[in-house]
């Protein structure tokens, strides 16, 4: 929240704290210590307190910060008061990398909270939420000496992530390998190592999938920024209904035209085969193993 | 209109020229490719229309294929429970 508030500011020049702040950034993270010395002195209510330790040096890389932020800012973002949420003021804390939130109403926040202190079990959590604390158990485990902690005046204790603890959802394996049709807007092609395509659904959500190279190699139309159906096959998780590992099998060329000719060809055949046929409706309910209600076509 | 979802039989009827509401069901097919409306083939109607017509006869292009996988039986067995509650 801080960073893109940041930029924000620093595009249109006019916050001279976070010019200086950018300053401080562009140079270590020794220097952002300064920084959060200087912002806790504005926050003298401290409510949720997000940390990730950055041992033994407070130094990292910027592409850090900006993921720790990105997941503060699902973990506050979901639920009824998701937009409420945007505008909530944060602070820097001295030590680690941590972010500090003013108090929050948002009744989903709280719960998930408790929920994460009391048990290490997240089958309940909202989705995202469950996402990020995923995603910060499998980093923790895979780097020693880096734990995540959340605090908090109502917890009786915090909430720690590291290579011991065992966050983890039992729905987690439900993946199921699913072939689907899929209708966007392409907005990537290609890729040096990882040929990919990007697709912009139409729920605004982006899909990517990976990509045959001979695939795109032989296609001969331009799909780029153009409306397009593909057949992708992806695992499914049916609990999370989230997709992975997905990837094109083929672009499904979709025509609105009305082709007189190919349709002649529907009814000559139609005639033949449909001839013994009285009711459609009748003859589909029998189909289904249902006792005919005599309606239909 | 956001969608059609198009049942067994209305390809039928859209099939055979000689079904009583056969012009209605081509006017309608006509209309929604002229609007650009998405019209949804599901696999089943499919597998039923396979039983005495060919589904490659369709102009499949016209059509948007919805395969039916796992999430689609769970969703359908909890529809079901629903329905006969």
């Amino acid at each position: 929240l801080l960073l893109t508030h940041l930029y924000a500011e620093l595009a249109s020049g006019k916050c001279f704290i976070c010019c200086w702040l950018w300053r401080c950034l562009t140079v270590s993270w020794r220097e952002l210590v300064t920084v959060k010395r200087w912002k806790r002195s504005a926050f003298t209510s401290p409510f949720t307190t997000a940390r990730r330790a950055m041992k033994p040096h407070p130094t990292g890389r910027l592409k850090t910060l900006q993921v720790f932020v990105s997941d503060i800012d699902e973990l506050l973002r979901v639920g009824e008061a998701g937009q409420e949420q945007r505008d909530l003021e944060v602070a820097v804390l001295k030590g680690s990398l941590a972010v500090q939130t003013f108090p929050t109403s948002d009744a989903g926040l709280l719960q998930d909270l408790l929920l994460l202190a009391g048990s290490q079990r997240i089958d309940s959590l909202h989705s995202r939420r469950k996402g990020v604390i995923e995603r910060w158990q499998k980093t923790a485990r895979a780097s020693k000496g880096l734990w995540y902690q959340i605090t908090a005046p109502f917890l009786a204790r915090p909430v720690v992530i590291n290579a011991d603890s065992d966050y983890h959802a039992d729905d987690a394996d439900q993946w199921v390998q699913v072939e689907r049709y899929v209708r966007g807007e392409i907005e990537d092609l290609g890729g040096h190592s990882r040929p990919n395509a990007h697709i912009r659904l139409p729920d605004g959500k982006s899909l990517t999938v990976a990509t045959d190279r001979e695939m795109l190699r032989s296609d001969k139309v331009n799909r780029l920024y153009k409306q397009a159906m593909v057949r992708i096959t992806a695992e499914y998780n049916v609990v999370t209904r989230d997709y992975r590992n997905a990837r094109l099998l083929e672009f499904v060329e979709h025509d609105n035209r009305f082709d007189e000719r190919e349709f002649k060809r529907l009814t000559d055949r139609g005639a033949l085969a449909w001839a013994g046929v009285e009711e459609a409706g009748a003859w589909v309910d029998e189909q289904r193993g249902n006792e005919s209600r005599g309606s239909g076509a | 209109l956001i969608a059609f979802l198009v049942d067994t039989s209305f390809l039928i009827t859209l099939a055979d020229p000689t079904r009583r509401h056969h012009s209605i069901a081509k006017a309608y097919f006509q209309e929604a490719l002229r609007r650009g409306t998405p019209m949804y083939l599901s696999v089943i109607a499919a597998a039923e229309f396979q039983v005495r017509q060919s589904v490659t006869d369709l102009p499949l292009r016209n059509f948007e294929v919805l395969p039916f996988n796992i999430d689609h039986a769970m969703t359908t067995g909890l529809l079901t429970l629903e329905l006969t509650r």
